[in-house]
């Protein structure tokens, strides 16, 4: 037995041995595949942690723009099927808990036994999935709910909705920014995924490791949202109020504000209608009632069949033969070459220019395309008045005034509005509906004696029949910051800037005065004021007070063409804003230069028509005007701190340049405070109850010129004595049938500042009338004065009349301005000499139309503004009128029409 | 060899280099269970100590029955032998109407908790039984063949039942080799025994070659376990992803090892490394060292019974220690196997380091019967 025991002993001996050598061999020759294959297996377990994008705070801390964590279901079919009793307890759960089609889930399942990643479900929150991940936790009582995992994901949240919409932009599924800041600032945002996983060191080993996202930074911006609230408030207010009125859409074909702080350039608050939901960007209801564009961007017009495509120049003859038929004066207004401007246009329309227009409208170089057109359309003219006998006459139309009118409008709308971002792009074309149409449907009404280019807007319907691209653009439109994404022709609120650099440079001192008859004469031009009576003699402040464009031009002639473009260039036109958001226009390209500029340019150029800017440009430039000539950079974010709230960042304001000296900057605030409280001031409807401001209006047609389209504006600043903020307000195109009237600006201004300043903790300075308190009162804002004193005030007011009203507040306020600071000084002493020179008013002779109240000029059938001598529709004036006429009909208000668009880049041929 | 005490002639031996040996095969198992299973444990139970905490328990209550039999007089259990053996045959077959069902197969009783393998009572009765029944038969009624056979049908009986009612192959397996080398060491024969291994080679070596000329698909699935073990590779995630997987692990550890707690392995790639397989996640956490060390360990633990044995003061004692050591020889001889695909996978667990809390509780009242039976031993008897 001792024997065998002995013999099992080795066996056993030899037998671990034996295994001792078989564990040696695997790791001999299998050790390296083995080692790789275990790696291998283990890929899956590399597992993406997200970032989290950072969040867009206003000035106050108040989140704009924040990422919440959410959660996607997902499918393991490879777990959940390694039991058959996994399914239906699991099923149970999805169905109950998570809500989840569980046929689907579970066919799936079954037809891909081997997935092991399938989304069932994305973006649920943490309360959504928390019942279900409770019993996924509790291995006890559910120990069968198998093959569930949740991804963990941000989504980004606006939760205030539609507010700053324009200014924050929005976010696509994959976290990056389309728009606004989340585009700028797009890098600063975004973080770093981290990952977990398992990697093969140098001795073939596995290190598992953890690297931790990096959350993005958070931008803090400069906009208040109380303001910005205000702002949207407002502006929506206006919108519902002039929403299909003249036509079907929305109260105004753009809406722009902007409020920015005077002496640091931070944007308070920015707005256009119609706002979108950054939470909810491609919903398509907010989009009825736009502007509708084509699928290249284009602004679109009419119906199909009404319409054909012309060149201006049968614009401008259909709407002469429209004036013809309505007006007996036409032919004598027409002046000399009625008949060869006619047939010139009617050759064009029929000849080439049909087409070069077209091909005008596409070209990418407004300035190429309009050289060419002018040529073609010239050569067509050229022919057509060879014959008539009237060559002069084609000549300068050709040449000079319809060509260039005709393709500055296409090219002008196209180049300022193509983005380099491609937020926008569009064009306007020149397609017309046929006068006749449109006269028969406008005639009715009587107020409209011209062509007229019926826009089309956005529907239900007409979305219904968009395909992918047009829908698109569409989108962009509506995406698009009307604020800096868009050029437009500024109009009189330009007129600050001509009278700054003409003092600024020396050309004129101030106290110059000018004579304005109604019209001047421009080389072969008659361009006209908005008051085609005359305002008689009106010196400086007067000039802008009543928005003369006569003395404008005057005063524009004074500099010459060297200073004036020197000092655009100065205030910035032309040039990018540089605010910190994504997609600002290029305007380059929009302004003259002093190589191209002719005289007439120079005279319309002085009161902003003719040359293209972005309303960022102009409130940056005019806060320069304002704070005594330091042109600040714009700008929306100050701040970029880390997730943990840590500053890392700090946008100081960024003095960019010396515009003018602080001497002119005085005298151009004691004009525009003239602007809102002198006697004739225009910009009298912008004072918000028991403050003093500053500030011009703004009255621009828009091309094409006869279209009785108008972009109103008014660009102020608040408190007159110590400016803090500057506003300014465009309204593109009303949805009213006589648009040409800054009130629709105004008025906006007014009540936007009305609640703004009390919130921005600004005392009021002017005292109250008691229709002021009512106005007050009827609103629920109460009065706020520095020293406690409320609602009463000195006691005279009480006694006004609501009659007097007007023109007691605006003495009463010259009176104040008296212990005011510097206004007094600056402004008040050039207002009495008016009075003295008041020409004859004739309108005031001419009879009232009792429907909207104008009175009718009885030899034009103008309709004019009884108070002003405006003319605000009809007759057959234009504001620039060639010697020959090439167009005729239309009017204007303050700002007059040359056939002005996009300035040549290169000297005309 | 067994310490000498202070002079005392008479004095007691007790087997320290057996006692250590096992208590440190014990304690690594806790350690390899808790780095094996936490992962598994946590996952699905939220506790990552779970399997753990049984197993420190049975191996508490192992202990301090191993000491019990320790202290107890061998001899107690001869008498008691044939009721434990009879007993065991009683549980067997109580699985079929009581039996509790576990990974699909019917081998346990549930009482109070505690899950308890009849088999592994089984293998004890065997041991004590065999070894009464070869003593009374006497060395030379066993050479008979009347003899021979009717010890083997000791093993053989419960082995065919273990099969056939609990349809556990391995175990066996065990009861039968138990039986088998018992009845090798107490006879002078060879030749019965080298007939039995020709025979048995040879079976291996037919069913093998007709495995492999077997069309796929066809047979049982107990034939596609051997095809899987021929070529793992073919059956990566059917029969052969268990095999292949625990070769990854050994394969992967080299010779020092990822260290202890690092394996990748048990991350759910081996189902239930804490069973069976727990000797693969040694090697992969240990290397080659330490797999050859826990080897070791188990050699100096056979060899410790072959020491005992040898020196035995009966027969009886001697025959009781010969199963011990068959029972743990057998087993981690085969577990290894299995692990290192040098056999087809059948579920056997690496004695006193698998979990298995019964299974542990059976071994230690083994090593007591064993530390008995050493302090028969004289001192003067070395």
């Amino acid at each position: 037995m001792k024997k065998k025991l002995l013999v099992l002993f080795f066996v056993v001996l030899a037998a671990f041995a034996g295994l001792g050598v078989r564990l040696f061999a695997i790791e001999k020759s299998n050790g390296e595949a083995y080692r790789r294959q275990v790696l291998e297996q283990q890929q899956y377990d590399s597992v993406t942690i997200p970032y989290r994008r950072g969040l867009i705070l206003d000035r106050n801390d108040m989140v704009l723009a924040t990422s919440e964590k959410v959660y996607n279901v997902i499918l393991d079919s490879n777990a959940l099927l390694r039991d058959e009793k996994y399914m239906e307890p699991t099923m149970n759960a999805l169905r109950n808990d998570l809500g989840i089609d569980t046929a689907a889930a579970k066919s799936y399942a079954e037809s891909h036994p081997d997935s092991r990643y399938r989304v069932l479900e994305k973006n649920l929150t943490y309360e959504q999935i928390s019942a279900f991940r409770d019993k996924l936790n509790d291995k006890a009582s559910y120990p069968d709910i198998r093959g569930i995992w949740f991804e963990e994901q941000y989504r980004r949240q606006y939760p205030n909705g539609t507010l700053a919409s324009s200014v924050t932009g929005f976010t696509t599924t994959d976290n990056s920014g389309t728009g606004g800041i989340e585009e700028y600032y797009n890098s600063v945002l975004s973080g770093t995924n981290g990952r977990e996983y398992g990697y093969q060191n140098a001795d073939s080993t596995l290190e598992r490791t953890t690297i931790a996202a990096k959350d993005g930074n958070t931008v803090c911006s400069t906009i208040d949202s109380g303001v910005q609230t205000i702002v949207e408030d407002k502006l929506r207010q206006f919108n519902e109020e002039y929403k299909d009125g003249a036509h079907p859409g929305n109260g105004a074909e753009n809406l722009g504000c902007i409020i920015m702080e005077v002496n640091t350039g931070k944007v308070l608050a920015m707005a256009d209608y119609p706002f979108f939901d950054p939470n909810d960007p491609r919903n398509t209801d907010v989009m009825i009632g736009m502007r509708e564009v084509d699928e290249k961007g284009k602004k679109t017009n009419g119906e199909t069949e009404m319409k054909r495509r012309v060149s201006v120049g049968d614009i401008a003859g259909g709407i002469g033969g429209v004036s013809a038929g309505t007006t007996e004066e036409t032919a004598v207004e027409s002046g000399e070459s009625a008949p060869a401007g006619d047939s010139g246009t009617e050759n064009g329309a029929a000849g080439n220019s049909v087409t070069s227009g077209a091909a005008g409208t596409t070209g990418k170089v407004g300035a190429a395309g309009v050289a060419e057109v002018v040529g073609s359309s010239g050569a067509a003219g050229a022919a057509a008045v060879a014959e008539a006998g009237a060559a002069e006459a084609a000549d300068a139309a050709g040449a000079d005034a319809s060509a260039g009118d005709g393709d500055s409008q296409s090219g002008s709308s196209e180049d300022s509005d193509v983005l380099p971002e491609g937020l926008a792009g569009r064009a306007e074309m020149a397609e017309v509906v046929l006068p006749s149409e449109i006269t028969s449907d406008v005639f009715e009404t009587g107020y409209i004696g011209t062509g007229f280019i019926a826009p089309k807007y956005v529907t239900a319907e007409s979305i219904s029949f968009m395909d992918t691209e047009t829908l698109n653009q569409n989108y962009y439109a509506l995406w698009k910051n009307f604020c800096i994404n868009e050029t437009y022709e500024p109009g009189s609120v330009a007129k600050p800037f001509t009278v700054a650099s003409g003092i600024d440079c020396g050309a004129i001192r101030g106290d110059e005065s000018y004579n304005c008859e109604g019209l001047l004469e421009v080389g072969d031009h008659k361009i006209y004021c908005h008051n085609r009576y005359g305002d008689g003699i009106l010196n400086v402040s007067q000039a802008l007070e009543r928005s003369c464009n006569v003395c404008l031009m005057q005063i524009a002639f004074a500099q010459g063409v060297e200073n004036f473009t020197k000092y655009q260039d100065v205030f910035g036109f032309g040039l990018k804003s540089n605010v910190d958001l994504a997609g600002e226009s290029r305007t380059e390209s929009l302004i003259y230069t002093a190589k191209n500029m002719r005289r007439t340019d120079l005279a319309t150029n002085s009161f902003g028509q003719g040359f293209n800017v972005t309303m960022i440009q102009m409130i940056s430039a005019f806060c320069s005007l304002i704070n005594g000539g330091n042109l600040y950079q714009p700008m929306v974010v100050d701040r970029i701190e880390t997730s943990d709230g840590a500053t890392i960042e700090n946008m100081q304001p960024r003095l960019v340049k010396q515009t003018i000296s602080k001497t002119t900057s005085a005298k151009i605030r004691s004009y525009l405070y003239q602007v809102v409280f002198g006697e004739n001031g225009t910009g009298k409807t912008a004072r918000p109850c028991g403050y003093a401001i500053g500030g011009k209006t703004g009255t621009a047609e828009t091309l094409p010129r006869k279209n009785n389209e108008y972009v109103l504006s008014f660009m102020g600043y608040a408190p007159a004595d110590d400016p803090q903020i500057a506003i300014y307000v465009v309204v593109d195109r009303p949805n009213v049938y006589i648009q040409d009237d800054a009130k629709f600006a105004t008025r906006i201004v007014k009540e936007v500042l009305q609640e703004v300043l009390p919130y921005l903790g600004i005392y009021m300075t002017e005292p109250l009338s008691e229709k002021e308190k009512q106005e007050l009162a009827d609103k629920g804002i109460s009065p706020i004065f520095e020293d406690g004193r409320n609602v009463d005030m000195p006691e005279a007011e009480t006694e006004e009349t609501a009659a007097e009203e007007e023109q007691k507040a605006q003495e009463k306020s010259d009176g104040d301005s008296g212990k005011g600071k510097e206004k007094k000084q600056d402004a008040k002493p050039e207002a009495p000499v008016v009075e003295d020179i008041e020409p004859k008013e004739p309108w005031k002779e001419f009879p009232i139309d009792p429907e909207t109240g104008y009175a009718i000029d009885p030899k034009t059938n103008a309709l004019v503004d009884p108070n002003t001598g405006v003319t605000v529709m009809g007759g057959e004036f234009l504001h620039v009128e060639d010697i020959e006429p090439q167009e005729q009909g239309g009017e204007g208000e303050g700002e007059a029409p040359e056939e002005i668009g996009v300035p040549p880049q290169e000297a005309d041929g | 060899m067994p310490e000498r005490e202070d002079g005392s002639t008479s004095k007691a031996f007790m087997d320290y280099t057996l006692v250590v040996t096992v208590l440190f095969l014990t304690a690594f198992g806790l350690i390899m269970i808790y780095s094996t299973s936490s992962y598994e444990a946590s996952v699905q139970f939220g506790d990552a100590g779970y399997y753990l905490r049984k197993q420190v328990l049975a191996a508490v209550v192992g202990i301090v029955v191993m000491l019990l039999v320790a202290w107890t007089p061998y001899h107690f259990w001869e008498k008691l032998a044939f009721p434990i053996y009879a007993f065991s045959y009683l549980l067997i077959f109580m699985i079929i109407p009581f039996g509790y069902e576990a990974n699909g197969a019917k081998r346990w009783f549930r009482v109070a908790g505690i899950s308890i393998q009849p088999a592994e009572i089984m293998k004890i009765g065997v041991i004590l039984f065999t070894a009464g029944f070869i003593v009374r038969l006497g060395a030379k009624n066993i050479e008979s063949a009347r003899g021979f056979f009717s010890v083997l049908a000791l093993g053989l009986v419960p082995a065919i039942l273990i099969r056939g009612i609990t349809d556990n192959m391995s175990s066996a397996v065990i009861v039968l080799g138990i039986t088998v080398l018992m009845l090798f060491v107490a006879s002078r024969d060879y030749k019965r025994f080298l007939a039995m291994g020709a025979v048995l080679a040879g079976v291996v070596g037919v069913v093998i070659l007709v495995v492999k000329n077997m069309p796929e698909n066809s047979g049982a699935w107990r034939l596609e376990r051997i095809r899987a073990w021929l070529d793992p590779n073919a059956y990566a995630s059917g029969k052969g992803f268990q095999t292949l997987q625990a070769l990854y692990a050994i394969g992967s550890g080299g010779v020092l090892g990822k260290g202890l707690g690092e394996s990748v392995q048990k991350l759910g790639f081996i189902p239930e490394a804490q069973n069976d397989m727990i000797f693969s996640i040694i090697c992969e956490e240990l290397g080659l060292l330490g797999a050859i060390a826990v080897m070791t360990m188990f050699m100096v633990m056979i060899w410790r019974f072959m020491a005992i044995a040898y020196s035995s003061p009966d027969m009886y004692g001697g025959l009781l220690v010969v199963g011990v050591m068959a029972h743990v020889a057998i087993q981690v001889i085969l577990n290894i196997a299995v692990v290192t695909n040098t056999m087809p996978n059948t579920g056997i667990s690496l004695p006193f380091i698998s979990y298995g809390g019964s299974a542990l509780v059976c071994m230690l009242f083994e090593i007591g019967l064993v530390l008995s039976v050493g302090r028969g031993i004289q001192i003067q008897d070395l």
